[in-house]
């Protein structure tokens, strides 16, 4: 087992196109670390760097304390999985388990040993007999999961292992994942596109756009207090509410207007923040869960329309209209306006405000947030 | 306009019944989801509905008039397809406006209500700053707008839509289910949408289509789904929190009510107690738990619990998805906000089932016995 290094490190293709710039991220022997971003973002240009498939173009990548810039992929003692298994498809499943054993010359006894443990941890007993074609996705997905702990690398990485699959699989794909790496502790880099999947498994998640690291943290730091509009917009489900409008003092109030609509602040730390950005540009960003909803007026509660309704069986997602701009509401399971009603809407103090040039998050560790 | 039925239509592929009996109305005006995984027959049935596919039995009425000889394009069905298909040398305006200038049609329309109906359609999609482009020039969540603008600017008998929405953005997506719905309630247009994700069919059906192997699970409204599933399988598939189904063995004993699962004998909870009685279930059955609805113990207080390994744990920011392992059974706990665990995988925990709602499922039919708020 080993830590993960990248000091400074650049991805750049054709002398111009910048696919990684700059970045720099530990980790930590034994951590699960996600990757995550659009596609595009230079999340699996990182990863391939790290497994010695692509040249670095400028940095240095460490694997424990040995730089490994220079050694070749399988001298790197790491072990990785992709999305299209990449199983051999004329070996059994045993065979295709053994296979890096095979290689790198094991003892059969050995061999023998270790295929059985592989294959025990992710619950192939019973058909290493098999060949691939006769397998689903699922397990094929676990026969190059198997190939990959075989050989107790230091490290994993994973490149978007399960996200062509459906749903039900998916969803027990990552419960076994995430209990792989509790059992094993092994230092594991998984890229994904899918924020629910960063959310679920990782231990940190390092959230990237354009080349660039947006922000590195727990999956609560992520979703609680996202560090600019792109973190807030992409961690989430449904997704934060970002209205964009300014601040202004009225009746010995400080309040944020968009589109006619206006919500006073009444957290006073908030408050104190916030007022050296009067009259200025701010984007107020809130998750649809923190936005009550009453069929009757409430104090500071302003009256809308119900533009739109999602029963989602667990909760239900009211949408109304601001300006142009959607507004999402999470109710509860049992709230079932009309369209066309009146809702009050009651802003918890569970918001964030975001500058409009700069799109930073202007509560970002201030520690005014609420929960 | 006009209500859509279909009465005992099967469609065979060879050996394979792509579509058994399947008999539906949608109401004029009534916008139903066909609901069910790949291969479960909708785009078969939609097919049907358009007229591109024969029926090897059965009929499919518009209103009072049967289909059967009629052609697709006396239909006046459209259709959105996953595929997209847009005429690659029209602009993105043209597209859209290509079924206002059918010739021959009835309905002409002059070039200035053309403009204003495609510019007013394109707004709501958020496509209008794209008339001017090609298709090719798109990307893929742009063209399937094009081609949902084409399918809504007519007023169609029945709008069939497979997958439209399925390639955007969380944001955008739930624009275009609010609009979507909008459009639809406001013109009154029978509409007919397909799709493999329960999220999609919550959001925007009157009634849902559960579709299994070409089949009719259940036809009910999203709420009655979800309350009222009618078997296992309306219950397991799909969605963000699928309900765990335990089978288990009910037993009497001294006049106490017991369930055995697992080689588990757990007292039964009240509310299962009362199930027994007034439905007297065979002693195999099926116990149907929402993961929201299972509290996790750290030690044995509960009554009624079941005793559990922890496997793992995932965050989600505003929730977290625990799993646990019983024997050979996993079960899925959804648990509010962070939870602070100090329990380790591999670590035994007790789930209290005393204030859960619950469902029975006969295991022979697996067919719905009683659910929770009967």
């Amino acid at each position: 087992m080993a830590s993960i290094t990248l000091n400074n490190v650049w991805k750049i293709y054709n002398k111009s196109i910048i696919a990684v710039k700059d970045v720099s991220l530990i980790c930590e022997d034994g951590e699960f670390l996600a990757l995550l971003g659009p596609s595009g973002c230079g999340k699996t240009s990182s990863l391939r760097m790290i497994a010695g498939l692509e040249d670095i173009s400028a940095g240095e990548i460490k694997i424990g304390d040995t730089v490994v810039n220079h050694l070749r992929p399988k001298e790197r003692d790491i072990a990785m999985v992709f999305e299209t298994y990449g199983l051999y498809p004329h070996l059994s499943v045993y065979d295709n388990i053994a296979f890096p054993l095979r290689v790198r010359n094991f003892e059969d006894d050995d061999i023998k040993e270790r295929v059985s443990r592989a294959a025990g941890v992710v619950d192939l007993e019973g058909i290493l007999d098999q060949y691939p074609s006769a397998l689903g996705d699922g397990q094929k997905q676990r026969v190059s999961i198997a190939r990959a702990i075989v050989r107790d690398p230091a490290v994993f990485l994973f490149d978007e292992p399960i996200s062509h699959l459906d749903e039900t699989l998916r969803r027990r794909m990552r419960a076994e994942i995430k209990h792989l790496q509790a059992t094993l502790g092994t230092t594991m880099v998984y890229v994904t596109h899918d924020q629910i999947e960063a959310m679920a498994m990782a231990d940190r998640i390092a959230i990237m756009d354009y080349g660039v690291i947006q922000q590195i943290g727990s999956p609560t730091d992520l979703y609680s207090d996202p560090a600019n509009l792109f973190v807030a917009g992409f961690i989430g489900e449904p997704p934060m509410n970002l209205l964009p409008g300014f601040v202004e003092n009225q009746n010995g109030k400080l309040w944020f207007k968009s589109n006619g609509f206006g919500v006073p602040l009444k957290n006073s730390k908030q408050v104190q923040v916030l007022q050296a950005r009067a009259n200025s540009g701010v984007t107020l960003g809130i998750r649809p869960r923190h936005i009550d909803s009453h069929f009757d007026e409430v104090p500071d509660s302003t009256g809308m329309e119900l533009y739109g309704l999602e029963p989602h069986g667990e909760y239900n997602l009211l949408t109304f209209k601001v300006g142009d701009e959607l507004l999402l509401v999470q109710s509860g399971a049992g709230f079932y306006p009309e369209i066309g009603q009146t809702i009050y809407l009651q802003f918890t103090d569970n918001i964030h405000f975001f500058d409009n040039e700069t799109q930073e998050s202007i509560f970002h560790k201030q520690g005014v947030h609420n929960g | 306009m006009a209500e859509v039925k279909l009465e005992n239509v099967t469609k065979r592929y060879g050996d394979l019944e792509a579509v058994s009996k399947m008999t539906w109305t949608a109401n004029q005006g009534e916008f139903i989801v066909l609901f069910g995984p790949s291969g479960a027959g909708k785009t078969t049935t939609m097919e049907m509905i358009a007229g591109l596919e024969s029926l090897d039995e059965g009929e499919i009425f518009f209103g009072e008039k049967a289909m059967g000889e009629v052609d697709t394009a006396d239909r006046n069905v459209a259709m959105a397809f996953e595929n997209y298909a847009l005429y690659p040398h029209m602009s993105v305006f043209d597209n859209i406006a290509f079924p206002m200038k059918i010739p021959g049609r009835s309905d002409n329309y002059s070039k200035q209500e053309v403009k204003k109906r495609v510019e007013e359609i394109a707004t709501v999609l958020q496509i209008e700053m794209l008339l001017d482009r090609k298709p090719q020039q798109l990307s893929g969540g742009q063209r399937q707008r094009v081609a949902l603008g084409r399918c809504l600017i007519r007023e169609p008998v029945v709008c069939l839509l497979d997958e439209p929405i399925a390639h955007l953005d969380a944001k955008l997506r739930h624009r275009m289910y609010a609009e979507l719905k909008r459009i639809q309630r406001e013109r009154g247009t029978t509409t007919i949408y397909a799709t493999p994700a329960q999220t999609e069919a919550m959001a925007m059906a009157d009634r849902v289509v559960v579709l299994f192997d070409g089949k009719v699970q259940q036809f009910a409204s999203p709420r009655e789904l979800y309350e009222r599933p009618g078997s296992v399988a309306v219950a397991k598939f799909g969605g963000e929190q699928p309900m765990n189904i335990l089978p288990i063995k009910l037993s009497e004993d001294k006049g106490k009510q017991y369930f055995i699962f697992e080689n588990q004998r757990v007292l039964a909870p009240k509310n299962l107690q009362t199930m027994i009685e007034t439905n007297k279930p065979a002693a195999n059955s099926l116990l149907g738990i929402r993961p929201a609805d299972i509290t996790i113990e750290l030690e044995n207080t509960c009554e009624h619990g079941v005793t559990a390994i922890l496997y793992a744990v995932e965050q989600l920011g505003s929730s977290a998805r625990v799993t646990v392992q019983v024997g050979d059974h996993f079960i899925e706990i959804a648990s509010k906000g962070h939870v602070a665990f100090e329990a380790k995988v591999g670590d035994m925990l007790w789930l209290s089932l005393d204030e859960s709602p619950l469902y029975l499922f006969d295991a022979e039919t697996t067919q719905l016995v009683s659910a929770a708020n009967d």
